[in-house]
């Protein structure tokens, strides 16, 4: 398993179309992947657990993936929110 | 049998009514046996890939229509559905407690909004609607609810119904809709303006309107008076027929104006061009013989929703309304929104005076990303066509020189990223601030273009809200004050070669007609509908007369 800490960047935070494309982009690797904010935890491949993390800008989140594709994985969550899901 | 609403949609339909029954739905916690689970599991799963599918088709017509906003309302809810964990809870729950599959989705769901609730995110907790809008589309999938698609209607209707929601009207067959009436609603609700946008009759706020009304049974829908008459008898039905063939013969007469050009009799050509809150009513416009866009409100792209829309859907949006002008030009005005509005994710306070409040240029300029990130969706889809910029509520030069500064910071963070954008895009301003209009001569040189903004400019200058009917006698747009200022920012505009618009209701008033003409407004910008009767006006009139007439009232 890998994990890295990442800082929710985007002026309106995890919300419905940044989740879209977490979702999106976890459900294209086979490891598993978890959002963790403070005690909550989010399977990243779930729209419905993302949306309920509530996560607003400035949030820190722990990433986490476990599996073959675990590295690749984990890159491409990170690229996600380091690009502030192409908001700016 | 006749009943009374508002009137949110001139013209007269008469036809058959097509009912949209209010949602109903009795739940009861059903037991099954354990050997029933594996059938219930799968008719869940029946049922998710049905109610997912006939979402993915929802989707692709409504991106194919340019409705991306809705679009993406709608994928939200495919993914949703798609949801792996969801699956996993239906399941267990249809497993673990023995119940079948509509009462196991009704209780999950119910788990998922009671999640979202939770939460203190204002943004989040709009998702809850959509939530509900998921569930009630998968329990009629499983109970074998028929949703009456309004995309396939066989015959003309007129639709009547509780309500009428953005995705129902984007799925009507329009050419099959006479008129809608609904039981709630005003003027102003979804219903309402796309009546109006629709250019067909409505009735709003009728309230018992299903309990009074037989499916397939005649009715008139009169959008003038706010009427609704069930099963006319004769005298009535040759009496609206009437009124209805007058109305056809106006619009007939208005729709071949539309190729003749706005000239008065000695020559003046005025520019028409038509004001929108979506970029999708560009054609409308250009349909009613509008020669440009004189107004594109942008804050309808910030409202109804949870979080700001992002660069790249603000870029579709413009460049979407330039290409639908076809070359046209199109003034796109800043965000103009303020604390009487509900935007969750801006940080707009409740003042106690919205209206000289923090808002508009003021709160803009107070957010810089904000605001980049719009100007430079803006520059991005000016080299699609001709695309221009104006500020709302400036009220001296500070603002115009601050909001140049960032515009022109936006310029080059698109010139660092290498983004295709337009540089020297005609940069205007709103006036419609008394202040802006008395300094006009200092701010011409600083801009390309002015636009009076009556409504706000007249509200100001005589100190009385318009909406406030103890005080709304004194909202008049012929008050000299009124006309001295317009006259002299129309003076102060051409004395420095900068053209001078109109895009408040005076521009759409036809009785208007003779003062602008007179007060040398160049491009007069109004609703599309309104367009065909201010052109008729203008041709009755001789320039030169309405010169001297404005002469007399100012002197």
């Amino acid at each position: 398993m890998l994990t890295k800490q990442v800082v929710v960047l985007n002026h309106t935070g995890l919300h419905t179309r940044p989740a879209k494309e977490i979702v999106k982009t976890a459900g294209s690797f086979q490891s598993d992947i978890l959002l963790q904010k403070d005690t909550k935890t989010a399977n990243a491949k779930s729209f419905i657990s993302v949306l309920s993390l509530g996560a607003p800008k400035g949030t820190e989140i722990l990433v986490s993936a476990a599996g073959e594709d675990e590295e690749r994985a984990l890159q491409s969550i990170v690229a996600l929110f380091e690009n502030k899901f192409g908001e700016e | 049998m006749l009943m009374q609403g508002i009137a949110a949609s001139p013209g007269i339909a008469i036809g058959r009514a097509l009912l949209l029954p209010r949602e109903e739905r009795q739940l009861v916690r059903t037991p099954i046996t354990k050997a029933a689970a594996p059938g219930e599991e799968e008719r869940f799963e029946t049922a998710i890939q049905q109610a997912k599918s006939q979402l993915k088709e929802l989707m692709n017509r409504l991106e194919a229509e340019g409705s991306q906003q809705e679009a993406g309302i709608v994928e939200g809810q495919w993914f949703l559905l798609d949801d792996p964990q969801l699956k996993m809870d239906v399941q267990n729950k249809i497993n673990d407690e023995l119940v079948d599959a509509v009462w196991a989705v009704h209780e999950v769901f119910g788990d998922y909004a009671k999640a979202l609730e939770a939460i203190e995110d204002e943004y989040i907790k709009e998702r809850l609607a959509d939530l509900r809008d998921a569930e009630n589309r998968l329990l009629n999938v499983l109970t074998g609810v028929r949703n009456i698609d309004l995309s396939q209607l066989a015959e003309p209707v007129i639709i009547l119904a509780h309500d009428l929601t953005p995705s129902m009207t984007a799925q009507m067959n329009r050419s099959m809709v006479l008129g809608f009436a609904t039981e709630v609603g005003s003027r102003t609700s979804h219903t309402a303006i796309m009546a109006r946008t629709f250019g067909i009759p409505a009735v709003v706020g009728v309230e018992e309107l299903l309990a009074g009304h037989k499916a397939g049974k005649q009715l008139v829908l009169d959008g003038d008076r706010g009427i609704v008459l069930s099963q006319p008898d004769e005298r009535q039905l040759q009496e609206y027929e009437q009124k209805r063939k007058e109305h056809a013969a106006l619009a007939e007469q208005l729709n071949a104006l539309r190729e003749v050009r706005a000239v008065t009799i000695d020559g003046k050509h005025v520019d028409l061009y038509g004001n929108i809150g979506k970029q999708e009513e560009v054609h409308f416009v250009l349909e009613q013989g509008g020669e440009g866009i004189g107004l594109f409100r942008t804050e309808f792209l910030f409202m109804d929703r949870s979080e700001m829309p992002s660069e790249e859907e603000q870029y579709e949006a413009y460049r979407q309304a330039v290409l639908s002008a076809k070359g046209k030009p199109v003034i796109i005005r800043t965000l103009d929104i303020g604390g009487d509005k509900e935007i969750p994710y801006l940080p707009l306070e409740k003042e106690f005076n919205p209206f000289l409040g923090w808002r508009a240029i003021r709160y803009c300029l107070a957010d810089p990303a904000l605001f980049k990130i719009q100007l430079r969706a803006l520059l991005r889809a000016a080299v699609d066509g001709d695309l221009r910029i104006m500020f709302p509520m400036i009220s001296g030069v500070r603002e115009i020189e601050q909001a140049k500064e960032l515009l022109a910071e936006a310029e080059q963070e698109l010139e660092a990223q290498g983004r295709a954008y337009k540089r020297g895009v005609p940069v205007g301003i709103m006036i419609e601030i008394p202040a802006a209009a008395l300094i006009s001569d200092k701010l011409a040189p600083l801009v390309d273009f002015f636009s009076i903004g009556t409504n706000d400019l007249i509200q100001y200058t005589v100190a009385a809200d318009r909406m406030n009917e103890k005080v709304s006698y004194l909202y008049d747009a012929e008050h000299l004050a009124v006309l001295r200022l317009i006259d002299m920012v129309s003076r102060n505009a051409k004395a420095h070669g900068k053209l001078v618009g109109m895009c408040g209701e005076m521009a759409g008033d036809p009785n208007m007609a003779k003062l602008l003409i007179g007060l040398g407004i160049d491009e007069w910008s109004m609703s599309a509908s309104q367009i065909p009767y201010v052109k008729q006006e203008i041709l009755k009139l001789s320039e030169a007369e309405c010169r001297d007439f404005v002469k007399q009232l100012l002197s």
